[in-house]
């Protein structure tokens, strides 16, 4: 069942705003929505940090070695000189 | 590997043209994979294998890769397949997931208008980089999937569905799990570090 509360409405709103799912026109009801309201300006950007948060911290593995991309080309050129 | 062959015999020409697309369109996405691979398999060694047995996996099928297409998600999809088929199945200790601290969890689109965590900004600053790590690793594999695929990735909803071969809304529904669960495991943390959400105390002097 829907949930009235306009901060969810709004929450829901958000969440596809920030990963790219709205049209023009949808992005500008939210960021308009944010400007009218103090409560949904904080909705949006606590959002907005926690996805920056994310993005930022998680561990990014060093660039791959040239040993793990030699090893596959090998695998695949001696794969495909025993056809 | 013994397996490994085109599903057809190839010629030169052809094998010339599937080496220059494997160069060019599928190799520079190793860094990505293997950081996706890593959180996948929370272990080096396991995350190595697991990239390469996708390269393998993508040259052996690349007649079925249209060029100049989405490599990057055609690639993490058969990396999501390879993971289930080969690293979840045998392993002996597979990901622990603990759906009882999941309060309902369920796929459906409509039960993602639920409740949502809220978090205070301040919260922000007290959680640090590797506890953001260690929260999203430790999250159900389902969940940590769409994290890293939508947040750290950046891929679309559709692109998303296509890798997992869930429907749009199961991946919406999913993510919005994820983030909150995700969230109440960095309040946690924030509040052993003396992090306290005010908001309810404050709102109930105002009630007062």
């Amino acid at each position: 069942m829907r949930n009235p509360d306009p901060i969810h409405e709004y929450h829901r709103m958000v969440n596809m705003f920030l990963d790219h799912q709205l049209n023009d026109e949808e992005n500008q009801k939210v960021l308009h929505q944010a400007q009218e309201n103090p409560e949904f300006q904080r909705v949006l950007r606590t959002e907005q940090n926690f996805r920056d948060l994310i993005k930022k911290n998680v561990v990014q593995r060093p660039h791959v070695t040239s040993r793990l991309i030699d090893n596959i080309r090998n695998k695949i050129s001696s794969q495909g000189d025993g056809k | 590997m013994g397996d490994f062959y085109h599903l057809y015999p190839v010629n030169e020409e052809e094998r010339k043209r599937y080496d220059r697309v494997f160069e060019k369109e599928l190799l520079p996405h190793i860094d990505a994979l293997s950081t996706f691979a890593f959180h996948l398999t929370l272990n080096e060694d396991d995350a190595d294998d697991l990239v390469q047995e996708t390269y393998l996996k993508a040259y052996r099928f690349i007649d079925k890769y249209l060029e100049g297409t989405n490599a990057k998600a055609w690639l993490f999809k058969i990396l999501k397949n390879a993971y289930i088929n080969e690293y979840r199945r045998k392993s002996k200790a597979p990901a622990h997931v603990d759906y009882e601290d999941i309060i309902g969890y369920q796929d459906s689109e409509e039960s993602a208008i639920g409740e949502y965590t809220d978090l205070r900004e301040e919260l922000f600053n007290t959680v640090m980089g590797d506890e953001v790590t260690n929260a999203i690793n430790s999250l159900p594999v389902d969940f940590r999937t769409v994290i890293l695929l939508c947040d750290v990735e950046g891929f679309t909803y559709e692109e998303i569905a296509k890798i997992l071969d869930v429907p749009i809304g199961t991946v919406r529904s999913r993510l919005f799990r994820a983030r909150n669960v995700l969230k109440d495991k960095l309040k946690a943390y924030a509040e052993t570090m003396g992090f306290s959400d005010k908001r309810k105390s404050r709102s109930r002097k105002l009630e007062e």
